[in-house]
């Protein structure tokens, strides 16, 4: 049946729309799962021998057996270098070699990693000119650092920097230096441990051998290999992983809500036709299957087309994310048919799947009403959608109540659920609200313009039903970019404005290489007019953290402070002291706190794997600002990948130009360049806001679009009635203006409120104040965008259909 | 003309001793509070032409729909054909429309995205059969609608749309056909023809026909007049003429 090709376009835009962002989200998901960071160093390795990379923990469960969770590590976990000589011992091993990794900076302001020259058999590194390094002051260097063997570089590791003499030149590979084996092993900084085990060998080599020769270590082989090297990669995928299935079933969800919304409507319009079709003979079940196989046939293509738009689409999240420098470098897309097939299937079925449960509707269609005149639109609501949105509602509200006492990262997590909760309540009740927003804003209508204005209410009031399928959708697209922007906004705001607070800073050493070396920080002590300067050393630990009552095991931003931190900065201590952060010690935020106290203890795993129970010294409010655990500088210094600090703040106005001067890449700045940077975490939150929010607009646009167009050409008819019966067009065009103001006003009344209920509650979990950073102009953008170009679909189709010359006619 | 049950699916056992064609028994249809039809009894017997009359409100709708199952009575009993359709599902009385009943409406009631051909065979395709060729070509043939089959029914004037709803009505041969105020939006001269080619139907085919209208000249044409008033059946006429259908009606 060729009819109504107006909603299938739209049903048809809309499923390619979602099968290509279910696609892009299975390309993300995929790529995550199948992701390594490319093997640089380690390509003559057979296996690489590490420790741990993840941290393993059983979590309690209310009423059910402890669950296992694991995150991964940021850093290395390193391993005794007295396991290479079991390695040794396993047959067809032919060497195997203790890499340890550490950053060095030229003083061209070059950064390079600084390995031992045994590493460079690894990759391997060959000389292009000159020999390898033989006494300690002795380094090869990698060509594109410019030097030629026999010059003198100064190499700047943990310390000021050193004369070394340039033994040789590597032509390709990484940017590295290689020095004598002692060297490399003083610089690294952990005698008798190293980064990872190299194993050497022939092609032979087995791997359950060598496993068993190191029970507890990971062995690595192939491409897993250069997960050994760089950590970063598998440390995202989790993060990834959660986010891509998350998005996909957001998309999945509206496509579902606004397909379903126009088979809704188209099968709304074809009443009379399907009616007609059951007078002449069709049995219900026909006329069902009639429905299901039309869907079938738009959907099929349009999940085609989609699907294959979505490695596309998928190819260029991956390359956003990358820009937003959110993924790792290393972290490489994988493009395979399987999401594309994924995406084909789901769409498909949801199509028809929605498909079905409209025409379950029709079967109810009794075919006495294609004899009637008009199709009159039925007046009450389906029992089970009164049912069912009420339980969605009270299921929305009941989430309110947990998000106002969630905190921190439980509060982000139940906000989504809440919001989809009351979005779901309002889309079953749509016409409810349609008829709340009726009396309120058709009254205000009609007090400004009696005529038109009353006419507008009987329109919109007429089809409540209609005017819920244009409401819900105005309304979703105001909740979800309301809730969306502003709780990033809001989270990056507080972490502002707590950093701003906190900071008790005069200036700020920071590093424009690798980091700061550790004297760093005692030389600007020891400078005088300095009354208090601490490092910064940021790492990610993991801990478990009581969420919603739950225990989780989180990867959550760590500094490591040294003594003076009391004095310069402020992270809003409520309970405890910053002072008494030394030895085994740790403060937290009382986001993560979680019910522990000053004097509990705290289990927590350092950036190499090291467990600590740490005790309890502070608690304190400005997590966002300052992270969300503080630890002794020293602890997280011993168990990092690397030794460098992040920065040093400054308490006093003294001359630094010393320091400066003393050490390469430091750089003193003022406490306003420096700001608070935004986590990853936040920065991940972002992109996935703007994302979903670009998703929904997408979608919300198709959808209004189609209704729109349909609604104001079905009505023609109504239209000519009215200036038969004397209307002018002016005063068809004004009611229609009002009708619209009515409609589009209660949506975004509606969505405005769900988003106004659910911000100041999330405010509130995250920052103490129900007071959510809301921007006017994005604000302003997201309603005008919504209610504009709502009012746009149906005033412009409406001029169209209203001729301006010709007398109107019913024809 | 042979006659033929048809559709693929088994028809149901007919009841050859039954001279009716349709029957009620104490029919009665309730909207809420309103009696639209109360306790109604009439039988159609086979191979006739009978006209159901009666002012706007007196059920005539009511009783077209509740007699052809299109509707279900609130009490009582309607038998098509001998089948008491009051125990059957809703996709069995459909089926059962289908092969034993033809409809013919007074808004044509054509699929606009189909053709002619489409819309006639649409009832036999809708029960799995691949029209007979000859006796479609015999049926559209009879309605004068040979050389309009590719056309869409906007493309046709209202007597065109109704003779190819009345080609639609006899294809599946059903046993009744009826046709509610058929000739309403049709001029004279399109009624006419209209009510001419309903007539041969009940002639030479022996079809059972129901015609629902208020037009006396339509009424003229069958066999007998029923006159229903308030959900009752108030007269019955025979060989009536439109002025004494004419006279019954004003005394209604």
């Amino acid at each position: 049946m060729a009819r109504n090709t107006g909603a299938h376009i739209g049903i048809f835009a809309a499923l390619l729309f979602a099968a290509a962002l279910v696609g892009a989200c299975g390309v993300l998901l995929e790529s995550a799962l199948r992701a390594h960071a490319p093997v640089e160093r380690y390509g003559a390795a057979e296996a690489v021998v590490t420790g741990p990379q993840s941290v393993e923990h059983r979590v309690k469960r209310l009423g059910e057996k402890p669950e296992e969770q694991s995150r991964p590590l940021t850093g290395p976990a390193r391993v005794p270098a007295g396991a290479a000589a079991r390695l040794l011992a396993v047959p067809g091993v032919r060497n195997v070699v203790a890499d340890v990794s550490f950053p060095v900076l030229l003083t061209s302001g070059r950064a390079v990693t600084g390995h031992g020259w045994e590493s460079a058999a690894l990759r391997p590194y060959r000389l292009s000119a000159g020999r390898p390094p033989q006494a300690p002051d002795e380094v090869v260097l990698s060509a594109s650092a410019g030097v030629r063997p026999g010059a003198l570089v100064r190499i700047q590791a943990d310390a000021k920097p050193r004369p070394y003499r340039v033994t040789g030149v590597v032509a390709d590979g990484p940017d590295a230096a290689f020095f004598t084996a002692p060297t490399a092993a003083a610089l690294y900084g952990h005698p008798g441990q190293a980064d990872a085990l190299a194993v050497l060998g022939g092609e032979e080599l087995d791997e359950d051998a060598l496993r068993a020769a190191v029970p507890g270590l990971t062995v690595a082989t192939g491409a897993a290999r250069g997960d050994a090297e760089d950590l970063s990669v598998a440390a995202a995928r989790p993060d990834i992983v959660e986010i891509a299935a998350s998005l996909g079933g957001v998309a999945g969800m509206t496509a579902i809500v606004v397909v379903g919304g126009l088979i809704v409507l188209s099968v709304r319009e074809r009443a009379r036709e399907f009616a007609l079709l059951r007078a002449v003979g069709a049995t219900p079940g026909q006329v069902r299957a009639l429905l299901v196989r039309e869907m079938a046939r738009i959907g099929a293509p349009a999940a085609l087309a989609g699907g294959v738009l979505s490695l596309g689409l998928g190819a260029a999240m991956h390359a956003a994310l990358v820009r937003e420098d959110v993924l790792p470098d290393g972290f490489g897309l994988s493009l395979s048919p399987l999401p594309a097939l994924a995406a084909f299937a789901l769409t498909l079925l949801a199509a028809v799947a929605t498909a079905y449960l409209a025409s379950l509707r029709v079967s109810g269609i009794r075919p006495v009403e294609a004899l009637g005149e008009a199709a009159a639109e039925p007046a009450g609501l389906p029992r089970w959608r009164v049912i069912s949105g009420a339980v969605f509602l009270v299921a929305g509200l009941n989430a309110l109540g947990f998000s106002a006492t969630a905190t921190g990262p439980a509060a982000n997590a139940s906000i989504g659920g809440l919001v989809i909760a009351l979005i779901v309540a309002t889309a079953l009740l749509g016409p409810l609200v349609a008829r709340l927003g009726d009396r309120v804003l058709g009254g205000a209508a009609q007090a400004v313009s009696p005529v038109a204005g009353g006419m507008a209410r009987h329109a919109a009031r007429a089809a409540a039903l209609r005017a819920g399928s244009l409401i819900t959708p105005v309304a979703l697209a105001v909740a979800f970019a309301g809730v969306q922007l502003f709780a990033q906004t809001t989270v990056a705001h507080a972490t502002r404005v707590q950093a701003d607070d906190g900071g008790r800073a005069d200036q700020i050493v920071v590093a424009a290489g690798p980091g700061l070396p550790r004297g760093v920080a005692e030389a600007v002590r020891r400078t005088p007019g300095v009354t208090a300067a601490t490092p910064v050393k940021r790492t990610t630990v993991v801990m478990p953290v009581k969420e919603l009552g739950e225990e989780n095991l989180r990867s959550l931003n760590a500094r490591g402070v040294g003594a003076g931190a009391a004095a310069a900065f402020d992270p809003g201590v409520s309970s405890g002291r910053l002072g008494d952060l030394r030895g085994d010690a740790v403060a937290l935020s009382r986001d993560v706190a979680g019910g522990r106290g000053v004097g509990s203890t705290a289990t927590l795993w350092l950036g190499d794997g090291t467990k600590v129970e740490a005790r309890v010294v502070a608690v304190y409010d400005r997590g966002l600002g300052f992270g969300d655990v503080l630890l002794p500088h020293d602890l997280v210094a011993a168990h990092s990948p690397s030794p460098l600090d992040d920065h040093v703040l400054v308490r006093g106005n003294a001359d630094l130009t010393s320091v400066t001067a003393a050490y390469a890449g430091t750089r003193v700045v003022g406490p306003d360049a420096f700001g608070a940077s935004l986590s990853r975490e936040i920065r991940l939150q972002g992109f996935v806001g703007r994302v979903v929010v670009a998703a929904i607009t997408a979608f919300i646009v198709i959808g209004l679009v189609t209704t729109l167009a349909l609604a104001t050409a079905a009505r023609r008819r109504e239209f000519a009635l009215l200036r038969l019966a004397g209307a002018t067009r002016r005063q068809v065009l004004r009611m229609l203006r009002l009708e619209a103001a009515i409609v589009l006003g209660t949506g975004v009344a509606a969505g405005s409120l769900i988003a106004g209920v659910t911000l100041p509650v999330f405010a509130l979990a995250v920052t103490g104040l129900p007071l959510p950073s809301i921007s006017p102009a994005a604000c302003a953008a997201v309603l005008i965008g919504v209610a504009g170009s709502g009012a746009a679909a149906i005033l412009l189709p409406a001029r169209a259909v209203l001729p301006r010359r010709t007398p109107p006619t019913l024809s | 003309m042979t006659t033929m049950t048809a559709g693929a699916t088994a028809p149901v056992d007919r009841e050859p001793a039954d001279p009716a064609s349709v029957g009620l028994e104490s029919v009665s249809r309730t909207y809420g509070e309103v009696r639209a039809l109360d306790g109604v009894t009439w039988a159609f017997p086979r191979g006739t032409f009978t006209a159901v009359m009666g002012p706007s409100g007196s059920g005539k709708s009511t009783f077209l729909h509740c007699a052809s199952g299109l509707d279900r009575p609130s009490e009582g009993t309607v038998r098509i054909g001998g089948v008491d359709i009051g125990g059957l599902s809703e996709t069995k009385r459909t089926r059962l429309r289908r092969e034993r009943i033809g409809f013919v409406f007074q808004a044509f009631n054509l699929i606009p995205s189909m053709d002619v051909e489409q819309n006639i065979t649409l009832p036999l395709r809708l029960g799995g059969t691949d029209p007979d060729p000859a006796w479609l070509d015999e049926v559209v043939r009879r309605v004068g609608l040979a050389d309009r089959l590719r056309h869409r029914p906007p493309e046709l004037s209202g007597g065109q749309q109704q003779r190819a709803a009345i080609a639609r009505a006899v294809i599946t041969r059903p046993e009744v056909v009826f046709a509610d105020e058929p000739t309403g939006a049709l001029d004279p001269r399109a009624a006419r023809d209209v009510l001419r080619m309903l007539r041969e139907s009940v002639d030479v085919t022996g079809r059972t026909l129901v015609l629902v209208t208020h037009d006396p000249v339509a009424a003229a044409w069958a066999d007998s007049v029923v006159f229903l008033s308030r959900g009752r059946i108030v007269d019955e006429m025979a060989a009536p003429t439109a002025s004494a259908v004419m006279a019954r009606w004003e005394s209604l």
